[in-house]
């Protein structure tokens, strides 16, 4: 009796712990299924970007930093085209629509590259099971830095073409620097020659100057300089018509040569503003900016007393203005 | 030809009678770069870009100060306290003032010390200090030779201390020295306002204003659509829709600076 109670007890026990142990393994399989998702309903997605290298099966993808999915599939198409599947989860499928796009984002400077899915335009209509999503290239630090060796080659030739500018304007054998002698020479004797010669020298720097700013429009990085030298080159143009018209009308020959101090004036305005373009561009050129600035000061000196001699008709022309160096003084409102 | 060659003869002859052959230029780079800083910064004022212009004016006293430039120290110092004063940072406005005016006095540097002394005592008057008294009256009686910005500083402050005959003379002076450049034909809208002001505060007791007022304001709107500068501009319009009598043309006008105001705020937002 007591050995059969035994017996039927130890079965008891062993029948419970089968039960139990089962039962255990049972509720971890569903744990474990419940978290893995793999009985949850899913939608295939495909993307084909130009490499598969970045890609791995199993791989996570992300949307808005929660992982809806893995890569499930890597292939290679008969005609050399990756073709990646990507096993989404398909409670989430409601908040892709057309235009997203897939990419591959780097969380950190070593950690592994996720693959990231976007929402796309979120009025349009919901991504089918299937769908070819378009890859998105997204910069990395390396793809920078071999960006960035162009344009930093592209910098170093706008400086220095700028400083050759800068130089070329300083010159004292240079063309502008030149005219500007021979302005001062011619008005010291009588010979019209010697304005005449001026005048070509003034055109020649017009074409040196039509050079430059088509060197410079080549470079994006200087197009607001090249426009400044542009309208700078337009302005010299100017001028030798002019000089054939003051020529040929010798009656009218007053005013005409009042318009041809003005359009020194401006010349050299147009110059000041490219002096001082370069020096805001770079800290290294200030110096040889200012010469050359003070060059084209000289010119506008010249072409400003023209202007207000008593030929000019203008001695009594008040020119006195707020220097551009000062700011003004403090006003209600208008600050 | 003959009449050619003699009217360039004559041309040549006035030119040089003022002119010399000058001697090759040497530049310090931190002057250079000194007076390029004050340029953009002045500029960046004029734009309204207030912190852009407190940077730009900072490196320029920073230059100046390494070109050894006290004259460029003085002016730089003045620029700051007024990016300084635009941006509401009084304390340091009134700083840079003072030493501005420090500075000018080592130099004996007359214009930069009336210039400064000028913003400090507009500051002080703008505000609730008590240091109006400070400023003497002599401050308000400025040399004709000293530049246009210092004449119109001193009308602003003779105006609002009811000095209506210095205001209204250096106001004058505003206009007389005013070039036909940007600057100039600003300085003389600016001038044109004050005067708009000074006519406005002489008005009858009926309350109506003077005609010269409207001539003024229409001459300071005419030269604003010329140069550009909305918050002058905006000034002009709100002080025509204080001064019109007509409820429906009073109307007019406020819609217009209302729509400068929104222009000018949207500008700045984005």
């Amino acid at each position: 009796m007591t050995t059969e109670n035994y017996v039927s007890g130890m079965r008891r026990k062993v029948g419970w712990f089968v039960i139990l142990g089962l039962g255990a393994i049972v509720a971890l399989l569903l744990v474990a299924t419940l978290r893995t998702e793999v009985f949850a309903r899913k939608f295939t997605l495909y993307v084909a970007p130009p490499s598969a290298s970045a890609f791995f099966v199993g791989q996570e993808v992300k949307f808005q930093g929660f992982t809806i999915g893995r890569v499930d599939d890597i292939e290679l198409q008969p005609r050399g085209e990756v073709r990646i599947a990507l096993r989404l989860l398909d409670r989430y499928r409601g908040m892709l629509h057309q235009g997203s796009a897939v990419r591959l984002v780097k969380p950190g400077l070593l950690s592994q590259e996720n693959v990231e899915v976007t929402s796309g335009d979120v009025h349009a209509a919901m991504l089918g099971d299937g769908a070819l999503l378009p890859f998105r290239e997204q910069a990395t630090l390396e793809q920078l830095l071999m960006d960035m060796k162009p344009a930093v080659a592209n910098a170093d030739t706008l400086l220095g073409e700028l400083v050759s500018v800068a130089r070329w304007l300083n010159d004292p054998q240079g063309d502008i620097r030149l005219a500007t002698a021979n302005v001062r020479a011619a008005t010291q004797g009588v010979d019209q020659g010697a304005v005449q010669q001026t005048i070509q020298r003034v055109s020649d720097a017009a074409t040196q100057f039509e050079r430059l700013s088509h060197q410079l429009a080549d470079n994006k990085a200087g197009e607001h300089l090249a426009n400044s030298l542009k309208q700078t080159a337009q302005v010299l143009k100017n001028i030798e018509p002019l000089t054939d018209e003051l020529r040929r009308q010798a009656p009218e020959a007053l005013a005409q040569s009042r318009a041809l101090v003005q359009r020194l004036d401006e010349l050299s305005r147009s110059l000041n503003g490219i002096a001082t373009d370069m020096q805001q561009l770079t800290p290294e050129l200030p110096g040889l900016a200012q010469e050359s600035r003070n060059a084209m000061l000289e010119m506008r000196r010249l072409a400003g007393a023209v202007r207000n001699s008593w030929l000019g008709g203008g001695a009594s022309e008040p020119v006195s203005s707020g220097s551009e160096l000062v700011a003004p003084p403090m006003m209600d409102g208008a600050q | 030809m003959k009449a050619l060659g003699l009217i360039m003869l004559l041309l040549m002859t006035a030119c040089a009678a003022k002119h010399e052959l000058p001697p090759q230029p040497v530049t310090n780079p931190y002057q250079a770069r000194a007076e390029g800083l004050a340029r953009a910064g002045v500029d960046a004022l004029d734009r309204e870009q207030w912190s852009r212009a407190q940077a730009l004016f900072e490196k320029s006293l920073q230059a100046a100060t390494l070109a050894d430039d006290q004259g460029l120290m003085s002016l730089a110092l003045y620029n700051l306290g007024r990016a300084q004063a635009v941006r509401g940072d009084v304390k340091a406005a009134r700083t840079a003032f003072q030493q501005a005016i420090k500075q000018a006095d080592a130099t004996h540097d007359a214009v930069s010390m009336r210039r400064a002394a000028l913003a400090l005592a507009l500051l002080e008057e703008q505000g609730s200090s008590e240091n109006k008294e400070l400023a003497s009256a002599d401050l308000l009686r400025v040399p004709d030779s000293f530049p246009i910005d210092v004449h119109l500083a001193a009308a602003r402050l003779a105006e609002i201390r009811h000095q209506s005959d210095l205001a209204e003379h250096a106001y004058g002076r505003v206009l007389e020295m005013a070039g036909r450049d940007r600057s100039g034909l600003t300085y003389a809208a600016r001038a044109h306002l004050g005067l708009v002001d000074l006519a406005r505060s002489e008005a009858g007791p009926d309350g109506v204003v003077k005609d010269s007022a409207w001539r003024h304001l229409n001459q300071a709107i005419g030269l604003l659509r010329r140069v550009g500068g909305p918050r002058l501009m905006l000034q002009a319009l709100n002080l025509a829709a204080e001064m019109e009598a007509d409820p429906a043309r009073r109307q007019q006008w406020q819609e217009r600076a209302a729509a400068v105001q929104q222009a000018l705020h949207k500008a700045h937002s984005e």
